[in-house]
């Protein structure tokens, strides 16, 4: 299976102070991980060491096969990478709600109509079509966070990094959000705290130490298919 | 309705644009005509309901003008200070009264329907945003300041702690400015802020309003001075 995500070795430090060290993380093409941890482990310096925000120090990243040795590495990658920040109001570059999704499509040269169309399509699909002329920081937390997640889908891209997305959700919204990553096929690293949400949309969880990442969790395995069962997966 | 419009009568665009006629022509003008007063009648009654807010931050903002004026009643200027003063209040009133129920979102709006210069659109947002962010963490800070039992007073505890505040706010905007820079490198900004919505229909208060402002300016009968 092709690899989208493929990290060997990797340490980071924080103000001098080792976060982790032997960092390895092999992400298959459209697989969907999580990534645990205490607060202040690094969970969000690694995506954004993924994400080309922040600069590898020690370790090597591949992402689709192609080695990012430094950020200039990351420019034509941009479009494959999709980044939701935790603080949803980080992400909005455009005031109206439409003119932040179609964003990235209009900086990427697609014509204003095909912008206009998709991002149409796109509020429908994650229901959130009668948001479109509001101002985006007039919105709810979890409606800004469906903003923010449209305006990284509307990119097609082939990798998912987000960091804390049911940060300050309530329960339904948390549902939605389930059922709408459920329905996404493409390679998802999600780091975050809540591990009944985690649960129901990854297929593996890591957890990150000192000593490195370690998989705490393999929901593919404990669940699997029984014909004699229905076609339903289901743990033992 | 366009939700872009938190008036709902006068469009983001028609502020804007008559806002930027109605004050230079007024400061530019040698003399104060009475027909300038219509579109302040008209927008008195657009914005009937606010008036009480209107006139109140118009009572503030007249301090600072007050400054100005008594200066010049103190050279014996008494004409030149009435100018001013007149000028002044005639700029102020229209521009809190057109702009009334509109945030600063809605103005970045404007210019970008008015296709202002990217670059003057995208400062205008990014500092409109922040501007927002900040005055929400002001918020925040000032209610924790009530929950844990904080009360102002004339001694060092008050000054340390409004010290503090003034430092949290640079240091909050300052990680915000880091985000917008990393959103922008993710997002492929590269100078340009974009809308789908290319113009918005005029309704008949934004025609009425630009016939009437124009019509006043052009009609230079009864100098007030």
């Amino acid at each position: 299976m092709s690899c989208s995500v493929n990290i060997k070795n990797l340490s980071t430090s924080r103000d001098g102070v080792c976060l982790y060290e032997h960092v390895t993380l092999d992400v298959s093409h459209k697989e969907k991980i999580a990534i645990i941890g205490p607060n202040g482990c690094g969970k969000t310096t690694l995506l954004e060491i993924i994400a080309g925000l922040r600069s590898l120090e020690v370790g090597s990243l591949e992402l689709f096969h192609q080695p990012m040795n430094s950020l200039e590495d990351f420019k034509g990658m941009r479009h494959l990478i999709g980044y939701l920040f935790q603080d949803s109001d980080n992400q909005f570059l455009a005031p109206v709600v439409e003119d932040d999704v179609a964003f990235s499509l209009l900086a990427s040269g697609v014509s204003k109509e095909e912008a206009k169309l998709k991002t149409a399509m796109m509020l429908q699909d994650l229901g959130i079509e009668h948001l479109a002329k509001k101002i985006v920081y007039h919105l709810s937390g979890g409606e800004k966070k469906l903003v923010a997640l449209a305006g990284v889908l509307i990119m097609e891209p082939k990798l998912m990094l987000l960091d804390e997305p049911t940060n300050g959700l309530d329960q339904a919204m948390q549902l939605r959000l389930i059922d709408i990553l459920g329905r996404i096929d493409k390679s998802i690293i999600i780091v975050s705290h809540h591990k009944e949400f985690i649960e129901l949309v990854v297929e593996k969880i890591y957890e990150i130490t000192p000593t490195g990442l370690t998989c705490s969790m393999n929901l593919k395995n404990e669940s699997h298919h029984h014909h004699d069962h229905g076609d339903h997966p289901h743990s033992h | 309705m366009d939700q872009t419009q938190t008036s709902p009568r006068i469009a983001p665009t028609t502020a804007l644009l008559l806002a930027l006629v109605y004050s230079s022509s007024v400061a530019l003008h040698h003399h104060l005509y009475a027909p300038m007063l219509l579109p302040l009648f008209m927008l008195g009654w657009l914005q009937k309901k606010s008036l009480w807010t209107i006139f109140k931050r118009l009572f503030f903002l007249n301090t600072l003008i007050a400054i100005v004026v008594v200066s010049m009643l103190w050279q014996k200027e008494y004409d030149l200070a009435l100018l001013v003063f007149l000028r002044s209040n005639f700029i102020l009133l229209f521009i809190l009264m057109i702009f009334q129920g509109k945030d600063e979102f809605a103005i970045a709006i404007a210019m970008h329907r008015l296709h202002l210069p990217h670059k003057l659109t995208s400062i205008f947002f990014f500092t409109a945003k922040s501007i927002f962010l900040i005055k929400r963490e002001f918020t925040l800070f000032k209610n924790t300041l009530h929950v844990r039992g904080f009360t102002p007073k004339t001694n060092l505890l008050t000054y340390k702690t409004m010290a503090g505040f003034v430092g949290i706010l640079l240091i909050k905007a300052l990680e915000r400015s880091f985000w917008l820079q990393k959103a922008m490198r993710l997002r492929g900004f590269c100078g340009e802020v974009y809308t789908l919505e290319a113009y918005q229909a005029l309704s008949i208060f934004d025609i009425s309003l630009i016939f009437i402002t124009i019509l006043s300016l052009l009609w230079q009968q009864g100098a007030l001075l």
